[in-house]
């Protein structure tokens, strides 16, 4: 059902914010691992909820999805879940596990009850079966045994909590073996600081070990909004770095940002206060040009629309690498993780460039039937995933040209650049390899036969840019470096194996110092 | 003890805390410069920013308290002393009934199943408290032990009563060093005349009578009898039994002495009536008269107590809790970045 373990927590964190939640908390006992918890301050889940929806119908039988209700209760927040499989995802990392809900129930009535839910083997459905269902099916599905008892209200428990001491061996072994060494997990930094310092430090979160790729994940998949600091591509703006197409690209951020933020939704994870971390570009002494992305189209009568933004650092990769490619929002959460393959872009997919880039693009209508069961990934055939593809595709096409032009301009200026220096550095090296008694000069003379010639009148060392030599040769300065520290050698008044050994010495001083 | 317990203004438990615990802790800090500290702790965590604002906890680099371990069962208020004692404590709390991590005992088969997930919901309960019962017993020795567990020890024959006697042989075989052992109990059935423990502190009693000349001349010369039941105070009934009857004797049994820093009755605001007793466990050779010395002590001097009402007016007490509540809310402040 979920391919990761952050994936479980999004889905138990998403139901959170269907049920009008102010904040989330998760718990998962670091460094032991050896329970969850999960608890929000939304509006509960009323018995018959339970009853009904979850325990005798089963899965897929979502009021969420049957009622066809769009929006939460509080905050005007579109819903996100649609198939009743959120609460469920937790048997994926427990063998069992209890609920707790407090609750207002449709007459205004304060109520409560726990339910305790031993999962045997869920039988997920397949794709196909799902589909086909349409969702309105009460077939039953085996979960396991389950029972319930009344509570009294507790006003201040209000709300669903969800939780279990008994946590899956994988589970604990995977996220705990990545800090097997005596006391290493004491340099995972609990702070929101802290985690975004080790991130960016790395090339990929996922050398930074699960805890901290869960956490990642999390920050990238909610419904969060981006940090305010550097951390959020609303810094865009501010970087004049960034050569911006349309200010439009902006303001879909900045509009998304007010919206996320309206929302009042906050996640905390083991006590961290999670937020959307993109800091981009990687620095700012690379070229970066940012695009803006929209799209609002009805395919086959039902509306498509779409906005959002692409940025491209010339030429640099993105880091960490988990930044890469395009990111698809529906909802204001993550599809799957950036899809490096650019929704399966054929042309860009193999060169260097393609790791230039990163992008979001956030989905306001449609889209949502392409959703496989898993909630994590896009059935490939549907018509408004073949629609966004296409959109998209077109778009790179124009993108990676432009940004190909870029790369080449970029490259040039970086060669005449790194000429400049070395002949700087030339300069220098001749000035100082002979005692202060000659200069250098370089010239383009394709008469000249010599690839350097000493000018005992003025003084000079010509060196002939235009030489077959140095134009045939990869490494040039080598080739320079050599002749020139030979002239000097042969014009010192030494002997022979004086002369050898000063040779020896300034190409060695050259290559050191100028290469 | 009462759900509606506001902890942060409980003041006659801080007077216990204030005048009972924390000098003692403090000497204690001042002889070794470095204390491992086990407490049950509840939510609000004030025993410990008290120990950490009055430095006898410190902070590790990443200001992370590293030198404590907290025992708690309940999942939710793992949670939330997780969130309130920032930075997180990470492995610093034991999941658990304190009782059942340390009467555990292990069993060969469970190494070898250490590693599976095994079906049966009822052997992954076992492995799990396992896990956490060595982790647990592999923290020892502590030099402060705040053993509070909300629920009656005067009793034989239930397991909390047992778990202090585990304790100390924890430390005895960890070679702990001089300590101090802190118990709280809940006395209100105590003065119930079926209760158990009540007809061993008799018995306890009338044996040190017939068997310690200076303590049957004590009991004479402050209470004009022998006869414990005709000891006026119920307060003081209770402070002789407990000092006597369970860490007094446990003591002498080990081999080891002690020395009573004092025994403390307060009242909580449902006008029950709880017993602290701060005892320093000497893991050195003592005067052999150790024994009968601190029975007559306790005699003399303890119980001191504590009412509800009383602890309001005191000032200086209801000023420290106030200035650890706020220490405790400016380090979550800070840590919640």
């Amino acid at each position: 059902l979920c391919k990761s373990n952050a994936l479980v927590f999004k889905e138990l964190i998403n139901n959170a914010y269907d049920a009008s939640a102010t904040e989330v908390r998760v718990n998962t006992n670091f460094p032991e691992f050896n329970f969850i918890f999960v608890v929000d301050n939304g509006v509960g889940m009323t018995l018959e909820s339970f009853k009904k929806h979850f325990a005798e119908k089963g899965i897929g039988s979502s009021t969420k999805r049957r009622n066809k209700v769009l929006k939460s209760k509080k905050f005007n927040r579109p819903l996100i879940g649609r198939l009743g499989i959120g609460m469920m995802a937790i048997g994926q990392i427990c063998h069992s596990f209890q609920i707790e809900s407090h609750y207002e129930d449709e007459e205004g009535n304060n109520a409560a009850f726990k339910a305790e839910i031993i999962l045997s083997d869920v039988d997920i459905p397949s794709i196909d079966d799902e589909i086909s269902k349409d969702g309105d099916s009460g077939d039953e599905m085996n979960v396991g045994k389950w029972s319930y008892e009344l509570l009294d209200f507790n006003d201040e428990k209000k709300g669903f909590r969800i939780f279990s001491d008994d946590v899956r061996g994988t589970f604990r072994k995977e996220m705990k073996n990545a800090y097997s060494e005596e006391r290493d997990y004491r340099k995972v930094p609990l702070s929101l600081n802290g985690i975004k310092k080790i991130i960016y430090q790395n090339k990929s979160v996922k050398s930074c070990g699960p805890y901290i790729e869960t956490i990642w994940e999390l920050c990238s998949l909610c419904p969060l909004p981006y940090d305010d600091d550097d951390f959020s591509p609303i810094n865009f703006i501010n970087n004049s770095s960034i050569e911006i197409d349309n200010n439009e690209a902006i303001n879909v951020i900045a509009e998304r940002q007010r919206k996320i933020k309206s929302y009042n939704f906050k996640i905390y994870f083991d006590g961290i206060g999670l937020k959307r971390l993109i800091k981009l570009p990687n620095s700012n002494d690379v070229k970066s040009m940012l695009f803006y992305i929209n799209y609002d189209k009805k395919i086959f009568n039902s509306k498509l629309k779409f906005s959002g933004y692409v940025l491209a650092q010339v030429s640099k990769a993105v880091r960490p690498y988990e930044l890469n490619g395009i990111q698809i929002r529906i909802k204001n959460v993550g599809i799957g993780k950036y899809d490096n393959t650019f929704l399966n872009y054929s042309k860009q997919i193999e060169t260097i460039r393609s790791k230039w880039v990163s992008g979001e693009v956030f989905v306001e209508k449609g889209l949502e039937n392409a959703l496989n069961i898993d909630r994590d990934s896009f059935n490939e055939h549907e018509e408004h995933y073949r629609a966004i593809q296409s959109y998209l595709h077109e778009k790179f096409e124009e993108i990676f040209k432009t940004i190909n032009k870029s790369a080449i301009a970029h490259r040039e200026e970086n060669k005449l650049k790194q000429i400049r220096d070395i002949s700087k550095k030339l300069q220098d090296y001749v000035l100082e390899s002979s005692n202060g008694n000659f200069k250098l000069k370089e010239v383009d003379d394709l008469s000249m036969e010599d690839s350097v010639h000493l000018d005992k009148e003025n003084k000079l060392i010509i060196v002939n840019n235009a030489h077959k030599t140095f134009k045939a040769a990869k490494s040039e300065h080598l080739y320079k470096i050599v002749d020139i520290a030979y002239l000097i050698s042969e014009n010192i008044e030494k002997n022979e194996a004086e002369r050898q050994q000063y040779f020896k010495k300034i190409v060695k001083k050259a290559i050191t110092e100028l290469l | 003890m009462s759900k509606s317990i506001n902890w942060d203004e409980y003041y006659s438990k801080h007077c216990v805390r204030y005048y009972g615990w924390l000098p003692v802790c403090k000497a204690l800090f001042q002889k070794k410069k470095k204390i491992k500290y086990l407490t049950l702790s509840d939510i609000n965590a004030i025993d410990i920013f008290m120990l950490e604002l009055e430095e006898v906890l410190k902070r590790d680099s990443n200001k992370v308290l590293t030198d404590i371990i907290i025992c708690e069962s309940e999942l939710e208020k793992i949670q939330q002393i997780f969130e309130n004692v920032r930075p997180p404590l990470q492995e610093s709390i034991i999941n658990g009934k304190i009782e059942q991590l340390l009467l555990f005992e292990d069993k060969p088969k469970y190494n070898r199943l250490q590693n599976d997930d095994p079906i049966s919901r009822e052997l992954r309960r076992t492995l799990n408290l396992r896990s956490e019962a060595l982790r647990f017993q592999n923290e020892f020795p502590f030099d402060i032990i705040n053993f509070d567990p909300c629920a009656s020890i005067l009793n034989p024959r239930k397991d909390t009563f047992k778990t202090v006697g585990k304790i100390v042989e924890f430390q005895r075989k960890n070679k702990a060093d001089n300590y101090l052992l802190i118990i709280t109990t809940p006395i209100t059935k105590f003065l119930d005349a079926k209760n158990e423990f009540k007809k061993l502190a008799i018995d306890d009693y009338q044996s040190n009578l017939n068997n310690y000349s200076s303590i049957e001349e004590k009991s004479n010369e402050l209470f004009g009898t022998i006869n414990f039941e005709e000891i006026e105070s119920s307060h003081k009934q209770n402070a002789i039994a407990f000092g006597k009857t369970i860490v007094a004797k446990l003591i002498k049994k080990l081999g080891l002495s002690a020395i009573n820093h004092g025994i403390y009755i307060y009242e909580n605001k449902d006008k029950r009536y709880m017993l602290s007793s701060v005892v320093e466990v000497i893991t050195k050779p003592k005067n052999e008269n150790w024994y009968q010395n601190e029975i007559v002590k306790i005699m003399e001097d303890m119980p001191t107590e504590f009412t509800y009402k009383g602890s309001l007016k005191n000032k200086e007490v209801v000023q420290h809790l106030q200035s650890i509540v706020n220490h405790r809310e400016k380090i979550k402040e800070e840590f919640s970045k």
